[in-house]
């Protein structure tokens, strides 16, 4: 563990395009991978072009390793050639015309390394990424993979103290994406600056990052470590990610009654004020009768849909209450379930979770 | 079809292929090809200096009276050659608006008399009929370039600018490299269009045999008095339109 210093990257990011607006707080301390995660039209890729300078802020600040980079404020603006800021952009853009050698070299030559020292430096890259008998090959007749390596080592070359990446593993096709991810996670360990992970995969969040900024349609809606968001999600998108259900309302002692309905739902723990409610599915029972005994949550519904996960089914219900359950095709075949269907669901108050908006 | 084929079977049909070597083997060709040569590379290599910064600035740089400029450069495409002399005449004869003070500067007495070859005069020179074939050219290599540069992902060149090159860097190592085939395309299409200049030619810079009689003057020259020489000239010319256009068949002939 590093002891939390002044943060590296210390960002405040807003722009407006047409009627869209961004406003995101950003920090990240050196050695740390954050992963900024959201659904596409989210701001994400704006995001990353205001931190290289490909676009100016419209106010706020960046600042990096204490300087300013961009700040209309005092009418600061470097431009993205004098930034200590690498990109690995989405679909790699390695120049055509050049081998991976001269791609890797590119940035090396245009911070004013003579060329045969750029040469030597760029084949140790190469090298060090397992590329040594690549050189001399133009990035065509490269694979997915190695042209992401590539992209990396020459992003990596000219010493960045920050990395941006976009969307590293969009390009990549399933069966390779798991073992770049892999090396990417081993090069980013290496990687002694900042680095922001732009991308709508949790599964890259998951498992490169060490921070989750979930930004959606310009703000940020939850921020934090991985285990405390998903623990917590307090976004639909989250609770969409993880396959839970998130509910909101407001808790007097034992009940929340929930926004938008009268419906009460009883929770085992005192609570006061607005709240998020969280129920797992597979904490969800689904009946075909109004059940009798002890759940004093108990909704009717119609089935709207299902889909299958593993040895799982999802059911989703729809009614005052939408839920998702998640039941086994056993159960599902039992209940005579079909699309269209009244059932009951019911729900234990100690199975419903409840914390502060 | 016949309308575009039978004036050409009829110049293939006209010329006495027995004579075709000596004829172009004649004096007066081999001045006009000579000549020619000369002036449409001169006007090409023009074109490249002049059209390359002009095509990247109308791509890239946002400025007012943009559309203007853009209007400016492409009017010669539309603007009938013979005009277009005129209007160089204007311009650049002894009495023109740049050409009458060049020439006062660089006769005796003048700021720039030192500079060797005499006082500049451009009308009736081999100057002249580059300055005119670069007037008809330049447009087209413009074109060409200027859309290149547009449907070029531009992205590589942000990916440059994160790397740490500036401008000029990125300019030669990456946009020019990327749109080189158009770039070449363009020049061949302005080389051809030189080539073949007649109007702005022949009304700014005269018709002085081995001096500013090229190609299509001699051409129209020679018909009268040795059509045989008029037709073989016709022939070459139209055996490098059918090279550039095989050459640049990837571009245009395959893409539909």
């Amino acid at each position: 563990m590093t002891v939390p210093s002044a943060p590296l990257l210390d960002a405040r990011l807003t722009a407006t395009r047409g009627d869209f607006r961004l406003d995101v707080d950003l920090q990240a301390s050196a050695g740390e991978v954050v992963a900024v995660l959201g659904p596409n039209g989210s701001g994400k890729t704006t995001a990353l072009r205001l931190l290289a300078g490909l676009l100016a802020l419209y106010a706020g600040h960046i600042r990096l390793d204490g300087a300013p980079l961009d700040e209309p404020a005092i009418g600061t603006f470097e431009v993205p050639e004098h930034r200590a800021v690498s990109v690995v952009f989405q679909d790699y853009l390695l120049f055509p015309h050049l081998t991976s050698l001269e791609n890797v070299a590119f940035g090396l030559r245009a911070r004013g390394l003579a060329a045969a020292a750029a040469r030597t430096e760029a084949a140790e890259w190469l090298a060090r990424f397992g590329l040594a008998d690549k050189v001399g090959d133009r990035p065509a007749r490269l694979s997915g993979g190695q042209s992401q390596r590539v992209a990396l080592a020459r992003a990596l070359a000219p010493s960045p103290k920050l990395l941006l990446l976009d969307e590293p593993l969009a390009a990549l096709d399933a069966g390779t994406r798991t073992t770049v991810r892999r090396d990417l996670r081993r090069h980013l360990d290496d990687f002694a600056g900042t680095t922001i992970l732009v991308t709508h995969d949790p599964l890259d969040a998951i498992a490169l990052a060490t921070r989750v900024v979930i930004l959606e349609g310009g703000r940020v809606t939850q921020a934090g470590g991985i285990a405390e968001i998903t623990e917590r999600p307090t976004s639909r998108y989250v609770a969409d990610l993880i396959g839970v259900n998130l509910l909101h309302g407001v808790a007097r002692g034992t009940t929340v009654t929930l926004d938008g309905s009268d419906t009460a739902v009883a929770v085992a723990d005192h609570a006061e004020g607005p709240v998020h409610v969280l129920i797992h599915p597979s904490a969800v029972a689904v009946h075909t009768h109004r059940p009798d005994g002890s759940p004093r949550n108990q909704w009717p519904g119609r089935v709207t849909g299902f889909d299958l996960l593993g040895d799982r089914v999802r059911v989703r219900i729809g009614g005052v209450v939408p839920l998702v359950a998640e039941i086994t095709p056993a159960a599902v075949a039992e209940l005579d379930l079909r699309e269209g269907g009244e059932v009951w669901t019911a729900v234990k108050a100690t199975e419903v979770a409840t914390y502060p908006t | 079809m016949a309308f575009f084929a039978l004036p050409l079977a009829g110049l293939v049909r006209l010329a006495s292929w027995s004579t075709l070597l000596t004829d172009l083997g004649s004096p007066e060709a081999l001045d006009a090809l000579r000549l020619s040569l000369i002036c449409s590379l001169g006007a090409t290599v023009l074109s490249v200096a002049l059209g390359l910064p002009l095509a990247w600035t109308l791509a890239r740089v946002s400025f007012p009276g943009k559309g203007f400029v853009r209007a400016l450069v492409l009017l010669p495409l539309v603007l009938p050659p013979v005009v277009g002399g005129v209007a160089l005449l204007a311009a650049f004869s002894r009495r023109g608006l740049i050409g009458g003070p060049l020439f006062d500067a660089t006769s005796d007495g003048g700021l720039l008399a030192w500079l060797p070859g005499g006082p500049m005069q451009f009308t009736f020179s081999t100057t002249g009929v580059i300055l005119a074939e670069t007037f008809v050219a330049l447009p087209f290599f413009v074109i060409t370039v200027e859309a290149a540069l547009r449907s070029m992902d531009q992205r590589y060149e942000d990916v440059a600018a994160t790397l740490g090159a500036g401008r000029w860097l990125t300019f030669r190592r990456v946009t020019v490299p990327l749109v080189l085939p158009s770039l070449v395309a363009g020049a061949v299409l302005a080389w051809a269009r030189a080539l073949g200049e007649f109007g702005a030619t022949i009304t700014f810079a005269g018709n002085i045999a081995g001096r500013t009689q090229t190609l299509p003057l001699g051409v129209y020259l020679l018909l009268e008095s040795r059509p045989e020489v008029a037709v073989a000239l016709s022939l070459v010319l139209l055996a490098v339109s059918l090279t550039v256009i095989v050459a640049l068949r990837d571009r245009w002939l395959e893409r539909a």
